[in-house]
């Protein structure tokens, strides 16, 4: 406690204070006793305890309530089961101490006649995390009280509630107190948390299975494995428990409760099993439903039929816009040739487009293997990508303005005889890649599906977004009577060219933009440079092309080299660099803390990022309009902004609990984030938005 | 021709996926036996009064159902504050049947003779339509109760128009009451006024139901 005295204090004031400090060890703290040490209360024990004897300024240190239950007595875990009810502790902290997270134990599992509760028998503590502010001085005390509430229950249930205190000296360096070995073995035993998609659930004909990688269970005996739901009211918490281990994952099924008609799409909860020497193991998950759209727990063809969909609209998608131009380009000289090589080359386009999706699908699940948490869109996260996919368009639109050409004609410009399927093949990789930053409608269930399925399911669910995208081309090269209709080559082809050429400096600009965004403003402008020595570059190039001689092949290439060696040593801003695109004050930062800060207000949270052209687009014609903001102002409604431009854990957390790993993903909670939530779609008009926020609640 | 076995390649493969995803949604759907909207159980009960209880018998009229254990710090909350009293009298002066069930176990806490269970009715001033008393926990395991209290709302038709809790306010503590939703009244309000059951299902909390 703080006991510097302000000013000169009243000899009353300081009787007082010192009879105060006497009775209680409080110093200006107006917070009532509670009691130290053990207290008895009807079938339990309860005292406040902590991990250490004496505390440090500015350590960490645990400390909780202790319940020592009668024989056949027991408490709650935060989901009770069939009855019952979870411990309250409520905590009045010192200004100089906060408090962090409330560490449940993992619960066992209590029958009661044909019902189950989960809860805790025995001896039992609550470990709640604390830190210790650095202004603390030593030689004071800090003072820790808690009102704690319980229902302590055998057949019979009675209510208990105590005020306990816990009084702990500062001191230079912190020492473990008598409790120490009691949190040491409450902190070995605490679920472990799983990397997001490491569970999956499934919602089938009246059973709901939650189904994990076997390889995160770290040994633990499957056949020991009981699910404990975080979620109340969902399963049927007494029934038995079927455990199924294949060689890649456990899947652990409980019936599902009739009166939770609702398909479950996430359930968070814990698996405990047993280490074969016979310790617990307890792991906590966030399971999110494989898919998250259709009324039925999605099969792998439902994916497969939703990632096609999700394709053909990715052709409709802003940012495929610029490719777009190129692939018609490539239509306009295949009008040209006869039919069996056009069609030839709709198809080595489509295999462009399948081959990107898988590259995609292998590094999505390399990625993953390695326990990144991913969404779609990610490699756009990473700032090399996005510098090279900068200098790979600039380079394109450069050659599209005439100044050399690609030597495998990439756009096939040029190349009146056979061949060129190598850029029909490219231009297939290179509208998948700039097409992933956007998400479809359909999409988003899809990769959700691919995320947290095994390697084959997610490579299948790649080639039906791929086979999506591919298909009108593939389509249109079946009918060349379609491309008859466009004009014949000619003069005006080269002029189309070089217009062409605009679009993708465009798209160039916007990467740019968003690099910059990832990594700061001088890193643009060395990519800036860069582009500039890769321009020099082209243009030494292109003259080799028509007459070779060897020092400015030479030359072309050493600036190559340069621009690439300019743009590859760019280093990470010292600061980390905010990713918001605009600093705009209508929109409050999204935190875990900040939506539960407004409980029970309605709530709106904008996951965006800068390098998600949908969103931006909204960002620009939606969300920026008074009326659209007005319907937020008259619904009361807080609105928070997740900007996941750079990579972010709990962001990503956050959006797997909506079933989604990608942007934008737009969330309504018309009563709160407890209450329920509604997805609006990732292409909005005002309406869509105004029309959700206004309808009755 | 390449071209047709092309296309009828696509069209065998979008058949296929179509019926897949026909086969899952139907898969997905089932029966079960308590469902909001469904019929409710049906059941004959013996009253504390020792007369028989019939659900069907109250076609035509509402029903609540409450289960009840006197030694349920959670009932005690809602008797000792008068508040499941009052919509015992609010709502059986409105011809709604009030049944309240017992489904503890001979030798568990909560069983009671008939005499025990009209005493303890005096004694609360309760004004329940019947305490039935279901010691076998015949009704309650086909109502899948699990707490006391745990409320049901069936309606006129005998469809089942809520389950679950009685109120918002999962505690044991009184001075919760008026800061809670009641369920089982704005169930019965929203459907006497013609108006679809807005909270039709909720977690019923509580002392487990002894059986």
């Amino acid at each position: 406690m703080n006991f510097a005295l302000q000013g000169r204090v009243p000899a009353f004031g300081l009787f007082l204070w010192l009879l105060s400090a006497i009775s209680s060890h409080a110093g200006e703290s107006a917070v009532p006793a509670g009691v130290s040490g053990p207290v008895r209360r009807d079938h339990v024990t309860v005292e406040l305890v902590a991990d250490s004897a004496a505390l440090s300024p500015g350590s960490q240190f645990e400390a909780g309530v202790k319940f020592t239950l009668d024989p056949e007595w027991h408490v709650y875990w935060k989901n009770p089961g069939d009855s019952g009810e979870a411990p309250r502790f409520e905590w009045e902290l010192p200004p100089e101490v906060t408090a962090g997270a409330l560490h449940w134990p993992a619960p066992e599992r209590i029958p009661v006649g044909p019902l189950l509760n989960y809860g805790y028998e025995g001896e039992v503590v609550f470990p709640v995390e604390f830190a210790l502010d650095s202004s603390a001085v030593p030689g004071e005390t800090v003072r820790l009280v808690t009102e704690a509430k319980w229902l302590v229950c055998r057949e019979d249930c009675i209510p208990g509630s105590a005020r306990l205190e816990l009084v702990i000296p500062v001191e230079t360096a912190p020492r473990p107190g008598p409790h120490g070995p009691l949190f040491e073995a409450a902190r070995a035993t605490r679920p472990h948390s799983l990397p997001a998609g490491a569970a999956v659930v499934e919602d089938r004909s009246g059973m709901v299975t939650v189904v994990v990688r076997r390889n995160v269970l770290g040994g633990v005996d499957p056949g020991t494995l009981r699910l404990f739901p975080e979620t109340e009211g969902i399963l049927v918490n007494a029934a038995p428990q079927k455990v199924e281990a294949a060689n890649e994952v456990v899947r652990v099924s409980v019936p599902k409760e009739a009166m939770h008609p609702s398909p479950v799409t996430v359930l968070p909860g814990l698996l405990a099993g047993k280490l074969p020497d016979g310790t617990r193991k307890a792991f906590s998950f966030e399971a999110v439903r494989s898919g998250g759209m259709d009324r039925a727990g999605p099969g792998l063809l439902l994916a497969i039929l939703f990632a096609f969909m999700g394709g053909l609209l990715l052709n409709l998608m802003p940012c495929v816009f610029p490719v777009l131009t190129l692939k018609i380009l490539g239509f306009v000289e295949q009008a040209d040739s006869d039919p069996a090589r056009v069609r030839r080359h709709g198809w080595v386009f489509a295999s462009g487009v399948m081959a990107a999706f898988a590259v995609l699908a292998a590094a999505l699940l390399l990625l993953r293997a390695g326990g990144e948490q991913l969404g779609w869109g990610f490699q756009l996260q990473s700032p090399g990508f996005v510098a090279a996919l900068v200098m790979l368009l600039f380079a394109l639109a450069l050659s599209l303005s005439g100044l050399y050409e690609i030597g495998l004609s990439f756009t096939r410009l040029g190349s009146s005889a056979g061949g060129g399927y190598g850029g029909s093949f490219l231009t297939g990789v290179l509208a998948t890649v700039v097409a992933t930053p956007c998400t479809a409608p359909f999409m988003g269930p899809a990769l959700g599906f691919a995320l947290t399925q095994p390697a084959v399911s997610a490579v299948a669910v790649f080639a039906g977004l791929g086979a999506g995208m591919a298909t009108p081309y593939v389509v249109l090269s079946e009918f060349p009577a379609w491309l008859e209709k466009l004009p014949r080559p000619g003069p005006w082809l080269d002029t189309f060219r070089r217009v062409m050429a605009f679009p993708l400096y465009g798209t160039g600009i916007w990467l740019l933009w968003v690099y910059g965004h990832l990594s700061g403003v001088d890193n643009a402008v060395r990519l800036l440079w860069a582009l500039w020595l890769l321009a020099i570059a082209g243009w030494l190039w292109g003259r080799t092309q028509f007459q070779l001689r060897p020092l400015p092949v030479v030359a072309a290439m050493a600036f190559l080299a340069g621009a690439i060696g300019l743009a590859a040593t760019a280093r990470p801003p010292a600061v980390a660099v905010s990713g918001a695109p605009s600093a705009d004050a209508f929109w409050k930062p999204w935190s875990p803390e900040a939506e539960l800060a407004v409980s029970g207000k309605p709530l709106f949270v904008n996951y965006t990022a800068a390098w998600c052209i949908t969103c931006q687009v909204n960002e620009r014609t939606v969300f920026s309009r008074d009326d659209v903001r007005a319907a937020f102002g008259v619904a009361e409604a807080t609105v928070l902004k997740a900007d996941w431009t750079q990579k972010d854990s709990v962001i990503a957390g956050s959006l797997a609990r909506l079933g989604r790993n990608s942007v934008p993903t737009y969330a309504w909670y018309p009563e709160g984030i407890s209450g329920r939530v509604e997805l609006l779609p990732p292409v909005l008009t005002a309406s869509i938005v105004i029309n959700a926020v206004q309808s009755p609640r | 021709m390449k071209k047709k076995t092309w296309i009828q390649g696509i069209a065998a493969v979008m058949t296929l996926v179509a019926m897949g995803a026909g086969i899952s949604v139907l898969m997905s759907s089932r029966a079960s036996a308590l469902e909001i909207g469904k019929p409710a159980p049906s059941f004959t009960g013996k009253g504390s009064d020792g007369k028989d209880y019939n659900l069907s018998d109250y076609r035509g009229k509402y029903v609540v159902l409450e289960w009840l254990n006197h030694g349920c710090p959670y009932v005690a909350k809602h008797y000792d504050s008068g508040n499941m009293q009052g919509l015992q009298k609010k709502y059986t002066e409105k011809e709604t049947i009030w049944l309240s069930v017992i489904s503890s176990a001979p030798g568990k806490q909560g069983y009671s003779t008939p005499e025990e269970a009209n005493a303890d009715v005096k004694k609360h001033n309760a004004s329940p339509t019947a305490v039935i008393l279901d010691p076998e926990g015949k009704i309650g395991r086909a109502y899948d109760a699990k707490t006391t209290p745990h409320m049901f709302v069936i309606d006129p038709k005998g469809d089942l128009i809520y389950a679950g809790a009685i109120d918002s306010k999962r505690s044991t503590d009184q001075k919760d009451i008026p800061k809670s939703v009641n369920y089982v009244s704005q169930a019965l309000d929203e459907a006497m006024a013609g108006k679809p059951v807005a909270t039709a299902s909720t977690q019923a909390y509580g002392c487990s139901v002894k059986y």
